[in-house]
């Protein structure tokens, strides 16, 4: 027997009042983004995500990548900056704390699949294998710089992916890395020694490679 | 190679994945979700005072004094609550038959042929049905907050007396409803292809919110939600009465620390007003059915094996299914129970009749996605013993289901496989499959090495 069989539709109260200007809430600085963050209000979450989701799927596909479905880690990003955006120290500087948060979330992941890596005779029960999407606008360039990728550790992959790919300034890494600028140069340069050295067995990237040794 | 040539190189890589990244939309689910969710936290605008005693109130006696005062307020605390609430401590939770620890915000995947069950401490449980996707979000001192991105889940939450409860309450959040729980037992299921809501509440209420309503719609036991934001419907009806009470005697939270009741068989009842329900709760609830009447009779209760398989207790599961005649059950059962019985008797150790229930479902339903993650159980049972077999499995499963949630794991095992076996033609074009379809994946490095190896080989 049903109890309630409704439709969902607006009801209109006030046939006077059909139109009417709605105002949405409006965040003028991602300082006054925080705040409303800080305060709980509702479209603040809504604004965070409209105002940078671009940027923070930019970054983490710079380091993992352009085939690699990125819903899971976004998301991670996102309510990880929420949960501590008290800790934020200077409200104007929320994009490069995303950045960072972004790294860190792509370090772990980065930790996660070198650790699931040949292990997988198990009987046990599969792991969430992270989903993949083949695309064919893709050239053999962007794959075989991917691949070279994957032989260097994360604290090698992440600074250079910022850095060439990006194109993120030396500090601008170190920032995102959460280590020193010497730091950030330190590894740079072991990342870059190791990254050419591989690349060299690599024929899509030979006509970079020969730009590079005329 | 110089720095300006890695730039350029990086250059063409970022405007290829700039092109690709102008053309991805919005998460909408992923925005929803933050809206609500920063809505939800507690405001975090009152700044941390370090030091909230004043300079004059920093008396010994005094210090004594708020001491006792807090002693008693603590007690008169504990004995008002009197349930787990009086804890501060947040709620941990465990994942799976093994109880392995959860990890907050981590997604958990239950089987294609079995559930998948949440413990809590509090002695809540989350049994995530076969498919089903979910994470926990938040963990709260006495409730928690999980979102349920696909699939059904039989929620059961202990209640709690007193004020902790209001402090932090259960959540379940799914697509773009959430539901406000109170200590009840409730199915919830989203679909988010065919935006479509379910919840069957058995006990306790609830208040749903979500898709533009904000004061929430309550709903009491024995009603039955369906919804859908896009469409725009909203739907509540009864539940039938000897299901709702009869549900209410299977307490999941029970079965666990009880003895495996006597054998049963797989019940035959149907219900018309389970139409719209998956056929995994049909099934729940004609058994509880079964249960109930047992009681009346004065019987001790007794429960399937396929209740026991998707509670997680295999072994149960199997046992009862071998006495009910387990090559009876492999020619009567649905694809989904022989899916479930192939697994309760692998994870039992009896090779053998897992094989004998695999390829009965493979028999009886030859096509679909059943019969192909069949292939992958056949598959990934004859790893050890028979792995030319076993790879042949795998090789039937991405023709099937070349796009399957288990392509990417049959393929790197294929890969293993044809590397063991020591077929190079074949290895090479598995490789290059591999290659093309995930190029970072985790097996890409071996892929690459394995054809550098080919080319320079004699």
């Amino acid at each position: 027997m049903r109890l309630v069989d409704k439709t969902w539709s607006e009801p209109v109260r006030d046939p006077s009042r059909r139109s009417a200007v709605l105002h949405l809430p409006f965040f003028e600085s991602d300082a006054e983004l925080v705040a409303a963050i800080r305060a709980g209000e509702r479209a603040a979450g809504a604004a965070l995500y409209d105002r940078h989701h671009a940027y923070v799927r930019s970054v983490l596909t710079r380091v993992l990548g352009p085939d690699v479905d990125l819903r899971d880690l976004m998301q991670d990003v996102f309510v990880i900056a929420v949960d501590s955006i008290a800790r934020l120290a200077d409200p104007n500087a929320l994009r490069p704390w995303l950045a960072g948060i972004s790294v860190n979330c792509v370090r772990a992941e980065l930790r996660r699949r070198t650790r699931s890596g040949w292990s997988l005779f198990s009987v046990s029960e599969l792991p969430q294998a992270a989903a993949t999407v083949h695309n064919p606008e893709i050239d053999e360039a962007v794959r075989a710089t991917y691949r070279v990728l994957t032989r260097l550790s994360a604290d090698e992959r992440i600074p250079f992916a910022l850095r060439f790919i990006d194109g993120m300034e030396l500090l601008e890494v170190a920032v995102a890395c959460g280590v020193s600028l010497a730091t950030a140069k330190r590894r740079l340069a072991a990342a870059r020694k190791k990254f050419v050295s591989i690349a060299r067995t690599y024929p899509e990237l030979s006509d970079w490679l020969r730009g590079a040794e005329q | 190679m110089s720095e300006r040539d890695l730039l350029a190189l990086g250059q063409h890589v970022r405007e290829r994945e700039d092109h690709l990244l102008a053309g991805v939309d919005p998460d909408e689910a992923t925005r929803r979700h933050l809206a609500e969710y920063v809505a939800r936290r507690p405001s975090q605008r009152t700044p941390v005072r370090r030091n909230p005693i004043p300079e004059r109130w920093r008396q010994p006696w005094l210090g004594l004094a708020l001491a006792a005062a807090a002693a008693a307020a603590v007690a008169l605390a504990f004995f008002t609550i009197q349930g787990s609430a009086f804890s501060s401590s947040p709620l941990t939770f465990s994942v799976g038959p093994s109880a392995r620890a959860g990890v907050l915000r981590a997604w958990e995947s239950a089987p294609a042929g079995g559930s998948l069950p949440i413990r809590f401490s509090d002695g809540t449980l989350v049994d995530l049905e076969a498919d089903a996707r979910a994470r926990v979000v938040a963990l709260g001192s006495a409730g928690a907050e999980i979102v349920i991105e696909s699939g059904r889940a039989h929620v059961d939450v202990v209640p709690v007396r007193g004020r902790a409860r209001a402090k932090s309450p259960w959540r379940v959040s799914t697509g773009p409803f959430s539901v406000e729980v109170k200590g009840t037992r409730f199915d919830v299921a989203w679909d988010p292809a065919a935006d479509s809501f379910a919840l069957d509440l058995f006990e306790g209420s609830v208040i749903i919110k979500g898709c533009g309503s904000v004061e929430g719609h309550a709903i009491v036991a024995g009603q039955s939600v369906r919804a859908s934001c896009a469409r725009r419907e909203w739907s509540v009806a009864a539940l039938a009465a000897s299901a709702s009470s009869a549900r209410a005697d299977v307490s999941t939270r029970s079965a666990s620390q009880q003895p495996p009741p006597d054998a049963l068989g797989p019940s035959e009842e149907s219900d018309p007003e389970d139409a719209g329900l998956a056929p995994v709760a049909s099934q729940r609830r004609a058994a509880a059915r079964t249960g109930a009447a047992a009681r009346e009779r004065g019987e001790p209760e007794r429960r399937s094996w396929q209740e026991l398989g998707r509670a997680g207790h295999f072994r149960q599961a199997y046992a009862r299914a071998v006495r009910a005649g387990f090559a009876a059950e492999c020619e009567r059962g649905s694809a989904g129970d022989l899916m479930l019985l192939g697994d309760a008797a692998r994870l039992s150790g009896d090779a053998e009749r897992a094989r004998q229930a695999y390829l009965a479902l493979r028999r009886r339903f030859p096509s679909g996605a059943a019969a192909a993650r069949a292939a992958f159980a056949l598959g990934r049972l004859s790893v050890e013993a028979e792995p030319r077999a076993a790879a042949r499995w795998f090789d039937v499963y991405l023709r099937e289901q070349p796009d399957g949630p288990l392509a990417q794991a049959a393929l790197e095992r294929l890969l293993e496989l044809t590397s063991a076996l020591g077929d190079g033609e074949w290895q090479r074009e598995v490789a290059r499959r591999y290659l093309a379809r995930y190029p970072s994946g985790p097996h890409a490095e071996a892929a690459v090495q394995l054809l550098e190896g080919a080319a320079s080989g004699p």
